[in-house]
C-alpha cells in the first residue's frame, strides 16, 4: 500500500519535469548564449538587397510613403536608394546588428520574458562596459526558439531612444523581418521664418498646442535577395 | 484704336534701358544662385535641415531642380516688386516730367484708352519678368541639379511633396505670384498719376512695400486687427500651393484681397488720369 504513492509521486515529478521545468531550462538560455545564437544567424547572411516601402508618420512632416531599394553588406555597408526623398530612422536597421555583434563590450543582463507577438520573448539589457561611447543602454526581445529580434530599444547619446518591433515571414530562418515598425521620440521642430520664408502668413496663428512628437515610421520589405 | 495705344506703350517699355536692367539683374542673381548652390549647396541644405536630421536621415536627391525653382522664387519674390516699380512707376510720370504726355494727350484717344493701354503695358512687363524668373530657375535648376521631390520648410514643419505633384502647383504659384506683382505695378501706377517726376512713384511704392511690410511681420496686438486688410500679408500666399493638402480658402482669401487691391487702385487711378491737369 505505501509502494503505490511513492511511484506516482515519482511519475508525477518525471511529466512535471518533461513538460514545464525543461521548457523553461530552454527558455532561460543565458544571454551569452542566445545572443551568441543570434551573432551566428546574423553572420550566415553576408549581403542582401530587399524593396522597401516607407511611411514615415512624423507630427512636423507630411509626406507620402516612398518605395526605396536597400542594400546591406558585411560588415558595415548600408544603402537606402530612393527615387524621391525618403526619411529613415538614423539609428535604422544595421544598429541591432551592430550591437549584437559588438556584444562583447556590453554587460547582458536577463530580464525574464514577456509574451510578445504570441512568443514568450526573453528580454535582455544591454549594460556598455564604458561610459563613453554613443549607446547608452540597448534592451532587446528575443524569440528564444526562432532566434530572432522581436523587439528592440535603443538608447544613444545623440539620437534618443528608438524603439522598434519586428515581425517576420518568409526570411525568419536568415533573421530578416518582413515588417518594422520604429517609435521616434522627436524633437518639437522649430525653423527660423527668416529661412523658410513664410514671413506674413495670410492667416492669423492660432494659439500654439503642445506638440505630439512622438511619430512612426513603417517599412515594408519584400522581395528579399540574399547572398 | 487702342491696340495702336497699346502697342505704343510696348515700345516705350523695350526703348527705355531700365526695362533690360531689370532683367539683366534677375538673370544675373539666379545664375549666381545657380552656380553658388552647385558649388556649395549640400552644406547650405544640410544647415537648413539640420533640426530633422538630430534623429532621422533624409535619402534621397533633396537639392534638386524644383527645390531650386522654390528657393529662386522665394529670394527674388521679395525683391521684384523694387524692378517692377521701376518701370511702372514711371509710366505716366516719367512722361509728365519729359513733356510728351501733353503731346500724347493731344491725340484723338481718349484719357482712358491711355490710361488703360499705360496699365497693360506695365503688366505685361510685370508677366514677363516673372515668366523670365521661371524659366530661368526651373531650366537652370533642372539642367544643373536634375529633378526630385521637393522639400518644403515650413517654420513649424515640412512638407515633401512628390515630383509628380509638383509642375501644376508651380504653375499655380506663379499665377498667384502674378496676381501680387500686379498688385505692387498697379500701386506705382496709381502713384504715377499724382507725380510729376520719375522717382517719386517708385520711391512711395517701395516706401508702402515696406511700411506694410512691417507692419505685418511685427507681432503687436493693435496691428493683427490690420494686418489681413494689408497686400503684403498676401503677398507671399503662393507659397500656399505647397502646403499639403493645399489651403484653399486662405488661397481664396488672399487672391481676393489682391484683386480688391488691384480693382480700387486702378479705378482711382484712372479717376486721376483723367482729371489730371497737365501742366508741364
Amino acid at each position: 500500500m505505501e509502494v503505490y504513492p511513492k511511484r506516482h509521486t515519482l511519475m508525477r515529478t518525471f511529466f512535471y519535469t518533461l513538460f514545464f521545468i525543461l521548457p523553461l531550462l530552454g527558455l532561460s538560455q543565458s544571454p551569452e548564449e542566445v545572443i551568441a545564437k543570434l551573432q551566428a544567424k546574423f553572420k550566415k547572411v553576408t549581403e542582401y538587397s530587399v524593396k522597401a516601402q516607407i511611411d514615415t508618420r512624423i507630427p512636423f512632416i507630411k509626406m507620402l510613403p516612398v518605395s526605396a531599394q536597400i542594400y546591406y553588406k558585411q560588415p558595415d555597408v548600408f544603402k537606402v536608394q530612393s527615387k524621391g526623398i525618403a526619411i529613415i530612422p538614423r539609428q535604422g536597421f544595421d544598429q541591432i546588428g551592430k550591437l549584437i555583434n559588438n556584444s562583447g563590450a556590453f554587460t547582458l543582463v536577463p530580464q525574464g520574458s514577456v509574451l510578445l507577438q504570441g512568443v514568450q520573448a526573453q528580454m535582455i539589457t544591454l549594460i556598455p562596459n564604458q561610459d563613453t561611447g554613443e549607446v547608452l543602454m540597448g534592451k532587446l526581445w528575443i524569440d528564444p526558439v526562432k532566434i530572432v529580434v522581436l523587439k528592440s530599444q535603443l538608447t544613444t547619446r545623440t539620437n534618443g531612444t528608438v524603439s522598434a518591433d519586428f515581425v517576420y515571414g518568409s526570411q525568419i530562418a536568415n533573421a530578416l523581418p518582413d515588417k518594422i515598425v520604429f517609435s521616434i521620440d522627436t524633437k518639437k521642430f522649430k525653423i527660423p521664418k527668416a529661412m523658410t520664408g513664410d514671413m506674413n502668413g495670410s492667416t492669423p496663428k492660432a494659439p500654439e498646442k503642445p506638440t505630439d512628437t512622438k511619430g512612426t515610421i513603417t517599412i515594408l520589405l519584400s522581395n528579399y535577395v540574399v547572398k | 484704336m487702342w491696340r495702336n495705344s497699346f502697342y505704343n506703350e510696348l515700345i516705350k517699355i523695350t526703348a527705355r534701358p531700365r526695362s533690360f536692367l531689370g532683367v539683366a539683374a534677375i538673370t544675373l542673381i539666379i545664375v549666381l544662385i545657380e552656380m553658388a548652390m552647385k558649388i556649395d549647396g549640400l552644406s547650405y541644405i544640410q544647415f537648413i535641415t539640420a533640426p530633422i536630421e538630430q534623429n532621422l536621415i533624409i535619402e534621397g536627391n533633396i537639392l534638386n531642380g524644383n527645390l531650386m525653382v522654390f528657393i529662386i522664387l522665394q529670394m527674388l519674390l521679395i525683391h521684384i516688386p523694387l524692378l517692377v516699380a521701376f518701370i511702372t512707376g514711371d509710366m505716366v510720370s516719367g512722361e509728365a516730367a519729359m513733356g510728351t504726355l501733353r503731346i500724347l494727350l493731344t491725340k484723338p484717344v481718349s484719357r482712358a484708352t491711355i490710361y488703360w493701354s499705360k496699365y497693360l503695358a506695365g503688366a505685361l512687363y510685370t508677366i514677363l519678368l516673372l515668366a523670365w524668373i521661371a524659366v530661368l530657375a526651373w531650366g537652370g535648376g533642372h539642367l544643373l541639379f536634375g529633378t526630385g521631390d521637393l522639400i518644403v520648410l515650413n517654420s513649424d514643419g515640412v512638407a515633401i511633396l512628390q515630383e509628380q505633384d509638383i509642375f501644376w502647383r508651380l504653375m499655380a504659384a506663379l499665377l498667384q505670384a502674378t496676381l501680387a506683382l500686379l498688385t505692387i505695378s498697379t500701386l506705382s501706377i496709381f502713384f504715377s498719376c499724382f507725380a510729376d517726376n520719375s522717382i517719386g512713384p517708385i520711391v512711395s511704392t517701395m516706401g508702402v512695400v515696406i511700411l506694410f511690410t512691417l507692419l505685418g511681420s511685427l507681432d503687436v496686438p493693435i496691428f493683427t486687427y490690420i494686418r489681413p486688410f494689408l497686400f503684403t500679408t498676401h503677398m507671399a500666399a503662393w507659397r500656399l500651393w505647397f502646403n499639403d493638402p493645399v489651403p484653399y480658402p486662405d488661397i481664396i482669401l488672399s487672391s481676393l484681397v489682391l484683386v480688391i487691391h488691384i480693382v480700387l487702385l486702378s479705378t482711382l487711378g484712372l479717376w486721376k488720369f483723367t482729371r489730371k491737369d497737365i501742366l508741364s
